[in-house]
């Protein structure tokens, strides 16, 4: 009896929050994949200089294209100036979809299948479907925002691993775990101790991609439970019936990024098993300082990845993914600077 | 023909000195400055410049600071004669140091020679940041500063960018403050005269090309107060440049300034409107653009330049690349070219 009042009251705590159970402040975990199901990864954008308005019309976008699939999860990429807009943007999505599962963090414009933005621009990854859960954690207080990595490098290594294990362990785990998203306040390169931190829970295998929070001064925040939140971290586990392949590249120069973006999707192709319907790329704002023109990366992109799979792109102040370098270690991912980091995934 | 023309070509070059007539060295190296901190690993770029009137064939090398490491530590070079050519190392690993100052070494290795040249390079960059300009140096801990010496005297420069400006702090270290309200006796004032341009653009070369800077020049009128003139935008004639025009017209009310004397310093706050630059130079992180900056220090150390603090050759020398103004003084030799790099970046941490 207990038991069905409880089933009961579960499912309109999850009706009422957009299909979430909150298991704590600074954790949820979505409705359970169903065997199956249909996984939807949808992504839309807007510009627009009133932050309510671009967050509005953005989440209801978001809401068309999701369709009638469950939506489980939203990720922010954002391009607004100040916390005072931030926070309005914020108000303007949450008063179209569900604060709960609204996460994310400030960067320096986003990319997408349909061009690129930088500010005054907000872009949605919609996750969702019956096929696939989302697990969320947030981190907060990790200490290293205003810590320079070369006078204090040991403290936020040590503060890193510390919040990035932590983080890990508020993650329930379960055999469909197929990603971790991390968004977070620790931009390159000290994105390496977070991820380093996180691994020591979530293993050295386990795929893992994200970005790092726009770090100029008064934007470094990222966005948890529809709210902004300064020197934190999200992660995402995204669990389901689906498969991902990671690829990461890297460059400092107008060709080379060009040249690095197609190979990095090329790459993330080839290794993918199944059928590709998402891809997410999680860039360096420091490679498109590079560009003569944002868009020539972009067509890259889609020279290899085509133009009509949903692509969700942001620009970062460091990425976390495969490391581009000569000698691999034994971790997948890692974290650095100059970086495209591709996930495909695939069904 | 080809044959006839190249000695005529190369005596020209020689003769207005952009080739020594007998080159010691066949080759000339310099590096610039980095455009983000050491650990955010930007690439060090070494221009190398052939000096003899056949093609050099060699390598240019970089030797970095123990603890360092290059993605590649050396590159192959072919050059004409007379070419200049730009090669990019991009640094693996760095280390970001408070004084901003970092020892780098190019060697050149080529036609039975090794060139080598040792210089102390900075990381020329302005993080994003909104400060007052107040007069009140509060706001710049966290600018990533550059300082250099000219005649024992210390000039110290910090810059932030934001949407809205791009804003300077200048600190001058002299004995004696001479606002252009008291000019000494040749009439000359202290002042900061700097130039802001686009990251592809070229000085011109003779009085008939166009600028492509915005040149703006800072003047004290008080121990707490100063002024700010717009002495060139892009396309104006260079040859409009070198006369001193009169200073009130070119009054420019958008830049906001500060002036403070303290002790023995002279700080010199600013911001200046991207509104009138965006069409030339687009604000952004990793964008990067050329600023270069002449202190005036006439009863002092005379021209504090930029140009000749970060090792530009002596053929970058161009009378064309800054504004005469009424109480410019500089001595036989012009300035150093104004076309120095700098990089706009998100911030210092």
């Amino acid at each position: 009896m207990l038991c069905r009042r409880f089933r009961v009251w579960l499912w309109i705590a999850l009706a009422l929050s957009g299909g979430v159970a909150p298991a704590a402040d600074d954790r949820w975990s979505s409705a359970p994949a169903k065997p199956a199901g249909d996984v939807v990864l949808r992504v839309v954008s807007v510009e627009d200089e009133n932050p309510v308005a671009a967050g509005k019309a953005a989440a209801e976008a978001l809401k068309r294209a999701m369709g009638h699939s469950p939506l489980k999860a939203v990720v922010v990429s954002e391009c607004f100036e100040d916390q005072e807009n931030k926070e309005l943007l914020l108000k303007g999505i949450t008063s179209v979809l569900p604060r709960q599962i609204v996460v994310g963090g400030a960067t320096y414009g986003s990319f997408t299948q349909a061009g690129c933005t930088d500010y005054d621009s907000v872009c949605l990854l919609g996750i969702g479907g019956e096929g696939l859960s989302v697990s969320a954690a947030l981190e907060t207080e990790m200490g290293t925002a205003k810590l320079s990595f070369d006078d204090h490098q040991a403290e936020i290594r040590r503060r890193l691993h510390v919040a990035g294990k932590q983080l890990a362990d508020k993650l329930p785990r379960t055999e469909e775990d197929r990603l971790v998203i991390l968004i977070a306040d620790a931009h390159s390169p000290k994105n390496q101790s977070l991820v380093e931190g996180l691994q020591q829970v979530m293993g050295k295998t386990f795929p893992l991609t994200g970005g790092c929070a726009n770090k100029n001064a008064g934007q470094t925040f990222v966005y948890f439970d529809g709210k902004a939140r300064p020197d934190s971290a999200v992660a995402l586990v995204l669990a389901g019936d689906f498969r991902v392949a990671l690829a990461g590249r890297q460059a400092n120069e107008n060709d080379a990024v060009i040249a690095t973006a197609k190979q990095g999707a090329e790459e993330a192709l080839a290794k993918t098993d199944g059928q590709p319907f998402a891809v997410l790329a999680f860039n360096c704002a420091g490679r498109r300082s590079k560009l003569k023109k944002y868009e020539d990366e972009l067509a890259a992109m889609q020279a290899a990845i085509g133009k009509e799979m949903p692509l969700f792109g942001c620009y970062c102040a460091g990425e976390m993914g495969p490391v581009d370098v000569a000698e691999k270690g034994e971790a997948l991912s890692g974290g650095a600077g100059w970086h495209v980091m591709y996930t495909v995934l695939s069904k | 023909m080809a044959g006839r023309l190249l000695p005529l070509l190369f005596a020209l070059l020689a003769a207005c000195g952009a080739l020594p007539l007998s080159a010691a060295e066949p080759v000339a190296l310099r590096i610039d400055s980095l455009l983000v901190t050491p650990s955010h690993t930007p690439s060090a770029v070494v221009h190398v410049k052939n000096l003899t009137a056949s093609v050099y064939e060699g390598t240019v090398r970089l030797i970095v600071p123990p603890g360092w490491s290059l993605e590649t530590e050396e590159h192959g070079v072919s050059l004409a004669p007379g070419e200049t050519a730009r090669q990019s190392f991009m640094i693996q690993r760095g280390t970001t140091v408070e004084e901003n100052s970092y020892p780098l070494e190019a060697v050149a290795t080529g036609e039975g020679a090794t060139v080598r040249r040792q210089q102390n390079i900075v990381a020329a960059a302005a993080p994003y940041f909104k400060p007052s300009i107040d007069g009140n140096p509060g706001d710049w801990a966290d600018a990533i500063s550059v300082s250099w010496t000219a005649g024992g005297r210390a000039t110290k420069v910090g810059t932030y960018w934001n949407r809205k400006q791009f804003a300077l702090l200048i600190a001058v270290d002299e004995d004696r403050f001479v606002p252009a309200t008291t000019p000494i006796d040749n009439g000359a004032f202290d002042a900061v005269q700097l130039a802001i341009s686009p990251q592809e653009a070229r000085t011109g070369q003779s009085d008939d090309d166009k600028t492509s800077r915005y040149e703006f020049l800072l003047v004290p009128t008080g121990p707490a107060s100063g002024r700010c003139y717009l002495l060139a935008t892009p396309g104006l004639k260079c040859g409009e440049t070198q006369s001193a025009r009169p200073l009130e017209p070119l009054v420019y009310a958008d830049a906001e300034i500060a002036v403070r004397r303290e002790k023995t310093t002279t700080y010199y706050e600013c911001a200046f409107p991207w509104k009138l630059m965006r069409e030339d130079i687009r604000a952004g992180e990793g964008r990067e653009f050329c600023l270069s900056l002449l202190v005036h220090d006439p009863d002092g150390v005379g021209i504090r330049d930029w140009g000749e603090a970060v090792g530009l050759w002596p053929c970058q020398r161009n009378r064309l690349a800054w504004s005469r103004w009424p109480g410019a003084r500089w001595a036989d030799q012009p300035p150093f070219d104004n076309k120095t790099p700098w990089g706009m970046c998100s911030s210092k941490y």
